[in-house]
């Protein structure tokens, strides 16, 4: 996978900067990109299942012991055939290097941990391309993590052993379910026949609803 | 075969073939994606066992039980204990081994636990520690015959596991780790720093298994068998998964080809990992049969390593002194105040001064040396690969810093003194340090050369007595002061030259102890360096920052046709004749500096204005307005984060510098408060509290910072020792939020008096006072307001 440049306009907006940053930041936005660039080891892993059954209380996988409960899921998944299950890291080196940045330039670290939220975001995208390649004829349904609605987070250890992360990627999770290395991503991807239409996904699933710095303005965190 | 199985005795006139994939083929045999295999040892024993027996008709000497993941993280919830899954797993294999004929013996398979170790997951080297002893005890009582640890990516976790089958069996040990690509592991571990550890701590075997086919291991296959004297384990898979359907690609004749193309590296234990199957073990027992494993002739060195970089003795390497109180009254307050983020700083601009091992002492008779000790190794060992030379003298603070160090590290050190030599040389022993051994004893330090060799002689005589390799001894024949005995000064460097000589060992020597007490004593240090270098000194102790002795160190090198045609020379001093000319300090103020982030610019401005200001006076008329007026601007939105943190960070090194002068003046540093800071339990993001301490040190508080997934305990406990009116907590997540208010509610129970603020993505001002929480911040700004109000 080559991706050579990270999305600075979005790691802007993850540092709530508005408008054009101040050359300082910009200079330290090229200068934490290369290095974030070189530390970082970007992976990701899907699979894709057959939905056997998609009733009330789970969709079920082909040949899969994961069981997918909640409602919102139910509602994503509405008419797919098929579902991924994917993930994506940047690696334990991403988290070394902002580990290492917050001893020596905090200004650095944070501007880092923003161009790795971006970064790993556009590991994603990458990742849903090749999804799309390996399905023609499908469309894909947004992105849709444990954690998101009622989609419980505590499906990530369970989640994580079906795709193998560990020995493939070298993605696991903590007691808590917080993924680790930091900068990752699981996230279930439905596979429908039919053209879908993109939709926001709605603020009020969300847990940062109240204090949502975008939502102050007007704006959504999804593309 | 033999009943008792010696490896390496073993593998000197025949191979040892190990089985294939036990995962892939029961999926082959209707295991469901994301169904705990181990579980099968109870609901499909004979599935397994017809696997076993597949392999060992094949020619397997030794198989594999049905364990790898049976540990209590995997298994939890399963309804079935770790030591039920063991047994039954390694009855099946051995059920199996007798049923074939063959003298076959079982491993039990020991994998990753499925949690990331610290610092980049939450596992402490603890507790994997104890995971994998209660797997260990098990196996013994279930009766394997070895151990087979696995498909492991991280040094850190592989050493639990090993120090786990060391301490609690008698049993043979093989050590295997997976490789991508770029010839290191997930976590970044070079082939070289697993042989490292592993013949250091004792196993067996050394090897490689998993992620990629033979084909594309060859290349680590042959590094592996130049670093270790072990005998060498490969278990491949079978070629790289077909990207479209996630099958294998070669086939078993083609894996049995690359197999025989390992003989010549000298590889003498062959198996197989994903995809491969009994028909690929046929063909490898197949190309093997009436072959004999090459001799290897691997070439001694001194080597200390970290779990991602090794550092070979083989030229002189700098060790940096700096990471030591002794005579330090800032590093003394930060050791007293827990303050970890002074030692980190310490510990990387060290090495990007061109460190190449770190010393570090953290003795100080008012703090707990060993707790400190731990907790400085982990958190120096979280921001950099440099491998670490523990310095104590206390045998147990030594034993829990080499237990918990990632790699291979020197002990500083033992001396000829008989309790010196019987305390600490079996802790050395036993964690495969390099060690210092100090030519003095209960008479002191002897005049003359010959007699300091002497001593050495006896601890060279002593420790490899007990096991400890020549070339993991090193000799520091110590420098005496030259203000002092000027006569001890070529003494010292006599006995250098002689122990090298005689005994072939390394020599270390703490260097800047030469000058104490003159004038200039950075031209005499320095000069005494390169002599010393001339005589024989591999590893100098000095500070690394003052440029002249990294130079000396560098230049030698060059002279001495080491650095091969001045390449790192040049890399290092050919940028120097273009650098800018720094700023003149005179144009800018102390304001602008701030405004615009420029560090240097600031200090010698603050430099200055301490020739004419009292300190304080400074800290209150300049630095804090500056700082208050980036606030504002922040606050009213027209400056963002990485600018008021870039200012902030400007800050943090004015005050630094008065700090320095402060305690040079023998005034206590200023402070207006402590405040403890931690993000909570649970919770590993801990960006937004660290932004937090910067600025809230900004203003003059002392910060006592616990770091992430701090108990409320830890939390009370800190604000009780330092007398803290004011706890910081952060929470990134809404499943940690609970131990937030777990936290809260701790502290105000034990604390009444204590003030609590709370801050993070998920938090409200509602929310935050639901919890129990007497202010709540929406930012580091915010932060420091309430510090204000709180603390004055």
């Amino acid at each position: 996978m080559m991706i050579d440049s990270i999305d600075k306009k979005e790691a802007l907006r993850y540092l709530g900067i508005k408008g054009e940053p101040d050359n300082g930041t910009k200079e330290l936005l090229d200068i934490c990109e290369k290095e974030l660039l070189k530390s970082a080891s970007p992976k990701f892993l899907f699979r894709i299942f057959e939905i056997s059954d998609n009733r009330t209380e789970g969709i079920r996988l082909e040949n899969c012991s994961l069981i997918l409960p909640g409602k919102d899921i139910g509602e994503l998944l509405q008419g797919c055939k098929k579902a991924v299950l994917m993930c994506a890291t940047l690696g334990g080196g991403a988290d070394a290097l902002i580990r290492k940045m917050q001893i020596t330039d905090m200004a650095k670290a944070v501007i880092t941990d923003a161009l790795a939220s971006a970064f790993i975001e556009q590991v994603c995208d990458y990742a849903e391309g090749e999804i799309k390649k390996s399905a023609i004829v499908f469309s894909l349904t947004d992105r849709f993590s444990p954690g998101y609605g009622d989609l419980p987070i505590g499906l990530q250890k369970d989640f994580l052993s079906v795709l193998e992360a560990q020995k493939k990627i070298g993605l696991c999770a903590t007691d808590n379910m917080l993924l680790t290395p930091k900068k990752s991503v699981t996230a279930i991807i439905g596979l429908s026949e039919e053209k879908r239409t993109a939709t926001h996904r709605s603020c009020d699933e969300c847990d940062l609803k109240n204090s949502c710095l975008y939502r102050k303005d007007n704006v959504y965190c999804g593309k | 075969m033999e009943n008792k199985l010696n490896l390496k005795e073993l593998t000197r006139d025949r191979f040892i073939i190990f089985d294939g994939g036990m995962g892939t083929e029961l999926q082959a045999r209707g295991l469901k994606t994301g169904e705990t295999p181990e579980l099968l040892n109870f609901t499909a024993p004979d599935v397994i066992k017809s696997v076993h027996l597949d392999y060992l008709k094949s020619g397997s000497d030794v198989i594999s039980a049905n364990t790898f993941g049976a540990n209590r993280y995997k298994l939890e919830g399963c309804g079935k204990s770790v030591e039920e899954v063991i047994l039954a797993g390694v009855q099946i294999a051995k059920t199996a081994a007798a049923e074939s004929g063959r003298n076959a013996f079982v491993a039990q398979d020991i994998g990753p636990v499925g949690q990331l170790l610290e610092p980049t997951g939450t596992l402490t080297f603890e507790e994997a520690y104890d995971i994998f002893k209660e797997q260990v005890v098990a196996g013994v009582k279930a009766g394997s015959d070895l151990f087979i640890i696995e498909t492991m990516t991280d040094l850190y976790e592989l050493k639990a596991a090993l120090l786990a089958v060391k301490e609690n069996s008698d049993l043979p040990v093989i050590c295997s780790m997976t490789y991508e690509e770029n010839q290191r592991t997930f976590t970044g571990v070079p082939v070289e720093a697993e042989a490292i550890l592993c013949e250091a701590l004792g196993a067996d075997a050394v090897g490689i298994n998993c992620s990629l086919g033979p084909k594309e291991l060859m290349p680590v296959v042959e590094k592996l068998c130049n670093a270790t004297t072990l005998p060498v384990i490969v278990m491949p898979n079978a070629g790289l998964p077909d990207p479209e359907t996630g099958r294998f690609t070669i086939t078993a004749e083609e894996f049995a080809i690359y197999t025989e193309q390992m003989i010549q590296y000298g590889v003498s234990i062959f198996g197989g990992c994903c995809g491969t199957t009994p028909g690929f073990i046929r063909a490898v027992a197949e190309k093997l049969e009436g072959k004999k494993p090459v001799a290897r002739s691997v070439k001694k060195q001194s080597y200390v390593c970290s779990s991602t970089r090794v550092c070979c003795v083989d030229q002189p390497r700098i060790i940096g002194e700096r990471i030591n109180p002794t005579g330090k009254k800032l590093f003394k307050e930060a050791l007293k105040n827990d303050d970890i983020n002074y030692i980190l700083n310490q510990a990387i601009e060290q090495v990007n001064a061109g460190a190449d091992i770190l010393d570090v002492n953290v003795g100080l008779p008012e703090i707990d040396e060993k707790a400190m000790m731990v907790k400085v190794v982990k958190s120096i060992q979280s921001v950099t690969d440099t491998p670490l030379q523990i310095d104590s003298t206390n045998p147990e603070v030594i034993e829990a810093a080499l237990r918990i160090y990632n790699g291979k590290a020197i002990v500083n050190s033992v001396n000829g003194e008989e309790e010196s030599l019987e305390k600490i040389l079996p802790i050395v022993k036993k964690y495969g340090a390099a060690v210092v051994g100090l030519t003095l004893d209960n008479n002191g330090i002897p005049k003359k050369a010959e007699e300091r060799v002497a001593i050495a002689k006896r601890i060279i005589d002593r420790a490899e007595a007990i096991g400890i390799a020549r070339e993991d001894i090193y000799i520091d024949c110590l420098t005496l002061t030259a203000s002092a005995e000027q006569e001890a000064v070529k003494e010292t460097l006599k006995a250098v030259r002689m122990v090298k000589e005689q005994y072939g060992v390394k020599t270390v020597l703490g260097v800047s102890n030469i000058s104490f007490g003159l004038p200039n004593r950075e031209l005499l240090n320095h000069i005494f360096l390169s002599l010393a270098l001339e005589n024989g000194l591999d590893l100098p102790i000095i500070n690394p920052n003052i440029e002249a002795m990294t130079g000396t160190v560098r230049a030698f090198k060059l002279l001495h046709n080491i650095d091969v045609n001045s390449a790192q020379y040049i890399a290092t001093y050919s940028d120097t004749a273009t650098q800018k000319p720094v700023q003149k300090a005179e144009n800018i103020t102390l304001e602008y500096a701030i405004d615009n982030g420029l560090k240097e610019a600031a200090v010698n401005v603050t430099r200055q204005l301490l020739c004419e200001n009292e300190a304080m006076d400074i800290v209150n008329d300049r630095l804090i307005p500056a700082l208050d007026k980036t606030g504002t601007l922040f606050e009213q939105g027209k400056i963002f984060l990485p600018q008021l943190i870039l200012s902030a960070g400007v800050a943090q090194s004015c005050f630094d510098v008065i700090k320095e002068s402060l305690s040079k003046s023998g005034d206590t540093p200023v402070s207006k408060g402590k405040i403890v800071i931690a993000t909570v339990k649970g919770d590993i993001h801990d960006i937004g509290k660290n932004i937090v301490r910067v600025l809230l040190e900004n203003y003059g508080y002392t910060i006592i910072d616990l770091g992430k997934d701090v108990p409320p305990e830890a939390v009370v406990d800190a604000a009780e020792k330092h007398g803290a009116t004011l706890v910081g907590l952060s929470a990134l997540m809404t499943t940690t939020l609970k131990s937030m208010e777990d936290t809260i509610k701790l502290v105000k129970a034990k604390l009444p008096e204590c003030k609590v603020m709370v801050g993070g993505a998920v938090l409200t001002a509602d929310y935050a006072e639901k919890i129990g929480a007497d202010y709540y911040a929406k930012d580091a700004k915010e932060a420091v307001d309430i510090a204000k109000k709180v603390i004055g």
